[in-house]
């Protein structure tokens, strides 16, 4: 199994870390995000971030006193990379209304992959804003369809890519 | 002559085996599944939500390993954050003051400017 942390839950994970670094009680979002952090695994199931999740923690990982909580964090977490057909299936998701954040989100969970290029997509999005949540599910039908027509456009293996689960942390279990 | 069975010693990795699977024909992998309703069960289980106290306990270990990574030496709430602010005035930050500091910090990388990779032909899909 595989799945995506939108950058408020990867966020939340991180100040979870800090919260514990401090040797204090975090609050209870960051408690469900580390909890997803902690049942991860690399093999029976992988955590991912976006390029622009990463790219912020590698900037923290530059103070010396945190770089140990940045590496254990991305001990843990790999980087989904978006792969062909992530700007085709981006455009067309931003047509259903998705901020152009949430659209990159929600295609990276169908269109992207690891750095050895050995995957395809995610099952989870893992997020804690329930107005993208409910504009998702309101909206599936029509997404789903247009996702099958334009699967039928393009070739293997990515015409196996499918549509994730957008659910809050607490609602995945490995 | 009665029949003998050679057993041989191979490992083959679950990788390989969900290869082979993808490789079957439809009706293979529909008889594949009658001869392993075990794996039917699986797919179609919905994983029950987290509970508060599984959560708890997962936070409880995960205090120690970080306390471990950092030499039992907890952060203090005076150590720089970032160049204007301390962890302790990154803490009493709101949610949303939090969130707009992190949409500043990831703005200079668009993913839809990123070169799109390709994946290899047995890539592994979700389902």
């Amino acid at each position: 199994m595989r799945c995506l942390l939108d950058k408020v839950t990867a966020r939340y994970i991180l100040q979870g870390l800090l919260r514990l670094a401090e040797n204090r009680n975090p609050g209870i979002e960051e408690i469900f995000a580390l909890d997803l952090f902690s049942i991860s695994d690399p093999e029976a199931f992988r955590l991912f971030i976006t390029p622009p999740a990463f790219n912020i923690l590698q900037k923290l990982a530059h103070m010396p006193k945190y770089s140990e909580l940045i590496h254990l964090f991305l001990e843990q977490i790999e980087v989904a990379l978006p792969s062909r057909y992530f700007k085709r299936w981006a455009r067309r998701l931003r047509e259903f209304g998705f901020t152009r954040e949430d659209a990159a989100v929600l295609t990276s969970a169908s269109f992207s992959t690891d750095k050895e290029g050995a995957i395809l997509g995610m099952r989870f999005v893992a997020t804690f804003d329930q107005p993208m949540m409910r504009h998702w599910l309101s909206e599936q039908k029509i997404i789903r369809k247009r996702f099958t027509a334009m699967k039928k456009e393009i070739p293997m293996p990515y015409c196996r890519a499918s549509l994730p689960e957008v659910l809050r942390p607490e609602q995945i279990n490995a | 002559m009665p029949e003998t069975t050679l057993t041989l010693p191979v490992t083959v990795s679950l990788e390989q085996i969900a290869t082979l699977i993808r490789q079957m024909s439809q009706s293979d992998q529909k008889r594949l599944l009658s001869l392993a309703p075990d794996l039917h069960q699986i797919a179609s289980r919905s994983p029950s939500p987290r509970t508060r106290e599984q959560a708890h306990t997962s936070v409880k270990k995960l205090r120690k390993k970080v306390l471990t990574a950092l030499n039992d030496q907890p952060l203090s709430s005076d150590e720089p954050f970032t160049e204007n602010l301390t962890l302790g005035q990154y803490n009493s930050l709101s949610d949303k003051e939090k969130a707009c500091l992190w949409d500043q910090w990831g703005e200079d990388t668009d993913l839809t400017e990123l070169k799109e990779k390709e994946v290899i032909s047995d890539a592994l899909s979700v389902r």
